[in-house]
């Protein structure tokens, strides 16, 4: 069994580097690229991961 | 995303969710099962619910399966429903699934839809109609119930209970059946204001079983409908069938009898639903009537 709270260290590979990031269980990929490393290429859609543009909407 | 803190638990075992749910729920923690999320992430995100525990069963084999045994098609409630289609054992399953859009649907499970917070849970139909068996885990362990002794509007578990998969006849799945589903505007992609499903169960002249959503708070199965449908149905056998479809209507009497009051609400009245309902029973019987190809049933 897996139990993750409160902030999770965990390392990225983007665009071919790896990126140590600290989050929480409740956020998104997206959040996450745009939040913390600052990577706002990608859009945010329904952000509900539901409507299909991209499996991290 | 969801707004607020969450502890987030993938289990291995039906044991291991079932104990977190308990131990959440015994210190007072706000605590959900997750599966597809479709339901839970967007109720999160609108502030209607504030998970503080997310166990997410949507990967436990047994929640997972797709299978046959000698008498049953086995369903489980973590199946998406773009998964039910494509394998298209049962084929009215396939049917009442083909609900929102393909990309919804890779994500909408079986068990979230069936035991979801809205009041369509269109996919619970055929398992209305066919009578089908649910596997239920609990505190005492897996256990088997008929649908009937579970579902009344909706499924009536015990908090932490997992609702772990359907068991339908293998007879069931093949027999004909019909569809029938109404919304605003003919929209595709909306919420029901009638669907309506017929099964013939051959078991003679009384065969076929109805169950119905939108039109009521509630999906629906109702020993007067399949009654009543059952009677136009052996009317439709004696007299001349072209004739009898012009004939055919089903008055507002009878759905009064039935004392279940229609749903109301901004996108349709009671009055409105009464008129879909009665339709949608009407057409029903003609596309069953079109599947036997005009040949006697009996």
């Amino acid at each position: 069994m897996k139990i993750y709270k409160d902030l999770v260290q965990i390392t990225l590979r983007v665009n071919g580097e790896m990126r140590p990031v600290a989050v929480r269980p409740a956020d998104t990929l997206l959040y996450t690229l745009r939040e913390n490393l600052g990577l706002t290429g990608a859009k945010a859609g329904c952000e509900n991961g539901d409507c299909g543009p991209v499996p991290y909407c | 995303m969801i707004p607020q803190n969450i502890t987030y638990i993938r289990p291995d075992t039906l044991k291991e969710a079932w104990d977190a749910w308990q131990t959440a729920h015994d210190q007072g923690k706000e605590v959900y099962y997750l599966n597809g999320g479709t339901e839970t992430v967007t109720y999160a995100r609108q502030n209607k619910i504030h998970p503080q525990v997310l166990i997410d069963i949507s990967r436990l084999p047994e929640l997972r399966q797709l299978a046959e045994d000698d008498a049953d098609l086995v369903f489980g409630t973590a199946l998406t429903l773009n998964e039910l289609i494509e394998a298209n054992t049962f084929p009215l399953l396939s049917r009442c699934a083909s609900i929102v859009d393909h990309t919804v649907r890779n994500k909408l499970s079986l068990g979230g839809n069936v035991a979801g917070r809205l009041p369509y849970r269109e996919t619970v139909l055929p398992f209305l109609a066919a009578d089908a068996e649910v596997s239920i885990y609990g505190a005492k362990g897996l256990r088997r119930q008929p649908i009937s002794e579970v579902f009344s509007k909706r499924f009536n578990l015990e908090g932490g209970e997992i609702l772990v998969d359907f068991r339908v006849n293998k007879d069931m799945a093949r027999f004909p059946w019909a569809y029938v589903r109404k919304t605003r505007f003919g929209q595709p992609v909306d919420y029901p204001l009638v669907t309506l499903v017929f099964l013939d169960a051959g078991s003679g002249r009384r065969g076929i079983r109805c169950a119905v959503s939108g039109a009521f708070a509630a999906p629906l199965r109702h020993g007067f409908i399949d009654e009543t449908v059952n009677e136009a149905w052996i009317l439709m056998d004696e007299k001349d069938a072209a004739e009898h479809f012009k004939d055919l209507s089903f008055r507002p009497v009878f759905v009064e009898s039935l004392r279940v009051p229609f749903g109301q609400d901004q996108r349709a009245s009671a009055e409105y639903r009464s008129f879909l309902f009665r339709e949608a029973l009407r057409e029903c019987l003609i596309q069953l009537w079109n599947k036997y190809e005009g040949k006697t049933r009996l």
